[in-house]
């Protein structure tokens, strides 16, 4: 059943601070606040005061205020004036005016001001007061009450209102939502959309201030409306919790399944440097005899190469690092192969490695393969001589050497000759041949003397008239030597 | 003798065509010592300028036989070997020498006891009845294929500085007359079988 709203008239409120002491500071301060005062009481947020302004010393000094409100604010308003007057009694006129009606009172005590409440609400029409009542009633819980429904009926007969009339006047009192359940649900429901608009937020001031104002609007006590307030909040809270519980529960199951993949994959890691471990194994063992592996192993090797996936070129490097571990390395800064070199050593071959050790040191150095001379054997390379040396050293068990003759050079004083002597190279003087040996009469056996080899048949014009160096020769290389391989006694001599 | 040092390869061609091997021969010494006088690049150091100024002798001593480019040698080899099918050339020599060189004990060397190549290539003077040990006179060789395996080439062998001559018992006539020098040999040996490493 649809009512027809009511229209509840309105009543003019003039009131005028005419207390002839305020200063117009004081003045301009009383109207602000009697403002502000009037402004909070429920119904009159979105009343429009207009101020009055009286002249005075030559200029116009607000003094009053003039606004318009619902018959039914009457009561409410006059009883904040008379709170004011209570508190602070100032001469002050104050006019009310309904429909043609007009009651004026000018006065400082509030009792005065009490006095005339009956009288000013007799100048409304039935109608308007019991509205004023049953919006009372309906403000102070949200619905009518039997005590309170009692009372209006009591009223309306008194006022001689028809029931029909009556009815209409408490729906408009309540408004469309005429019980607190429905007004709370109401207020739930815009609180609700205001909510979401604000991102499920609790609302900043101002759009409360607007909630509050539709609690009023709606008849819904204001702690009703801060009830429901704080239950959507919670609820929201709630929610939000519950939402973020899931994300986190959603991020926790990534990441353990991202622990999982890196776990698996870890462990992937590890077996494979497992096998490429047990690999590097079995290339040590097929290595440990033999500089390179027999076919029998070299089959077993391809096999475990293909069985672990292990690419050709990584089984080549792995065979290479460990056959240095075990041989000795092979590094040069001329870009030299010295595989063979170590080959042959290996085999203890000494004099094909000799030759070898020519014929690396002349493809290094000497493009041409022609004999070094001073200025060449200056720019041997401390690298190459130092793995050469290694070489040697490492499979002569420590006798043959660069660094062997560098020993023995200062041993013997740096004397040239002596030197050639004791390496072996040259025989005793007194032979018709003056000493000088043929390369090939040379000892290639572990059994030479200590320094013996390798040779320098590398600085060597002809060989078979005999391997002789000249002391320039002995002295550029010894000089090359003493850069490489700093001495650790600077006198040499032990 | 005399040495043109504006000989052409292709003169040597042309020679060795012909068959005109005494010539030829001639002109293969021109182009060693011309590599060797006037080297294409070679790193100025106080030995290889000592060098020089003995090559500028005109001869090849161990030390400038040692530093023969490898191209050139290889070049000079292939035109002899080629010419000559196989019987003379540098290749050639050194094959022969490496086999006769690994029995010959060269501390045994001496004026009575050559090493084995020289009687092998047909250098020494023939005696009676075993061949004497000195070399032959240059022009006394035999500039022909009924020569021995490896006769030829021998210029790069026979020619010396006056000096050299004597010291080989020669008489300023190179190395005609005098006794087998092995370093010079061995040098140009070695060098070959450096080269052939290349």
């Amino acid at each position: 059943m649809v009512r027809e709203p009511y229209p509840l008239p309105q009543v003019g409120f003039l009131i005028k601070l005419i207390e002839p002491d305020l200063t117009v500071d004081q003045l301009t301060e009383e109207i602000h606040y009697l403002q502000a005062d009037l402004r909070a009481l429920a119904g009159l947020g979105q009343t429009r005061f207009r101020p009055l302004q009286s002249p005075r010393d030559q200029d116009l000094v607000s003094d009053g205020l003039q606004f318009e409100a619902a018959a039914d604010r009457l009561r409410p308003i006059l009883k904040r004036l008379c709170d004011r007057l209570r508190d602070k009694p100032l001469e002050t006129l104050v006019l009310i005016q309904q429909g043609s009606l007009r009651l004026q009172v000018q006065t400082h005590a509030a009792e005065v001001l009490a006095g005339i409440l009956s009288a000013a609400e007799a100048m409304l029409p039935p109608q308007t007061l019991y509205l004023g009542k049953a919006t009372l009633y309906s403000q102070s819980q949200g619905e009518l009450s039997p005590a309170e429904l009692a009372n209006l009926d009591l009223l309306r007969q008194h006022l001689g209102l028809s029931e029909a009339e009556a009815e209409d006047l408490k729906a408009i009192a309540l408004g469309p939502y005429r019980t607190l359940a429905e007004k709370r649900q109401r207020f739930a429901q815009v609180l609700l959309l205001e909510l979401s608009s604000h991102n499920r937020r609790p609302l900043p001031a101002e759009s409360w201030r607007v909630m509050e104002e539709l609690a009023d609007n709606l008849g819904l006590p204001e702690a009703e409306a801060n009830q429901i307030y704080q239950e959507q909040l919670h609820q929201i809270q709630v929610e939000a919790e519950a939402i973020r519980q899931q994300e986190m529960a959603v991020v926790a199951a990534q990441a353990e399944a991202e622990a999982e993949a890196e776990a698996a994959r870890q462990q992937q890691q590890q077996e494979r440097e497992h096998q490429v471990e047990q690999y590097r194994a079995m290339v040590r063992q097929a290595l440990a005899t033999s500089l390179y592996p027999p076919t029998f192993d070299q089959g077993r090797l391809e096999q475990a190469r293909q069985l672990w996936q292990i690419s050709p070129e990584r089984a080549l490097g792995i065979e290479e690092v460990i056959r240095s571990e075990i041989y000795g390395p092979v590094t040069s800064e001329l870009g030299v192969n010295y595989s063979r070199l170590r080959q042959l050593l290996w085999a203890q071959d000494w004099r094909a490695a000799d030759e070898e050790t020519e014929n690396a040191i002349l493809k290094a150095l000497s493009p041409n393969r022609q004999p070094l001379d001073r200025e060449a054997i200056a720019h041997l390379p401390c690298v190459d001589l130092m793995t050469i040396d290694q070489l040697w050293s490492r499979y002569s068990e420590g006798k043959f050497g660069f660094r062997v003759q560098q020993r023995v050079y200062h041993q013997i004083e740096q004397h040239s000759a002596n030197f050639l002597r004791t390496l072996e190279w040259r025989g005793p003087t007194v032979s018709l041949s003056l000493g000088r040996k043929p390369y090939k009469r040379l000892q290639f056996t572990d059994q030479a003397p200590p320094g013996h080899l390798p040779t320098w048949r590398w600085c060597c014009p002809s060989l078979e008239a005999g391997y002789d160096l000249s002391e320039t020769v002995v002295q550029a290389i010894m000089d090359r030597l003493n850069r490489c391989f700093p001495l650790d006694t600077p006198q040499g001599g032990e | 003798m005399v040495v043109d040092s504006d000989w052409t390869r292709q003169d040597l061609i042309n020679l060795l065509d012909a068959g005109e091997w005494q010539a030829a021969d001639r002109v293969t010494q021109a182009l060693l010592l011309a590599a060797v006088n006037h080297p294409p690049e070679t790193p100025a150091s106080l030995t290889t300028l000592l060098d020089r100024s003995r090559q500028g002798l005109g001869y090849l001593s161990s030390s400038a036989l040692a530093q023969l480019p490898c191209d050139l040698l290889h070049d000079l080899d292939y035109l002899w070997v080629r010419a000559s099918q196989g019987q003379f050339g540098f290749s050639v020599q050194e094959r022969l020498y490496r086999q006769l060189n690994q029995d010959f004990d060269s501390t045994q060397l001496s004026p009575i006891n050559p090493h084995p190549f020289f009687p092998a290539v047909g250098w020494l003077v023939i005696g009676s009845p075993r061949p004497l040990t000195f070399f032959k006179f240059y022009d006394f060789l035999n500039f022909s294929l009924t020569a021995p395996l490896g006769h030829l080439p021998a210029l790069w062998y026979w020619q010396l500085s006056w000096l050299e001559s004597l010291r080989v018992g020669g008489f300023g006539s190179g190395q005609g007359g005098g006794f087998g020098d092995l370093a010079r040999l061995d040098a140009l040996m070695l060098r070959l079988s450096r080269c052939g490493q290349l």
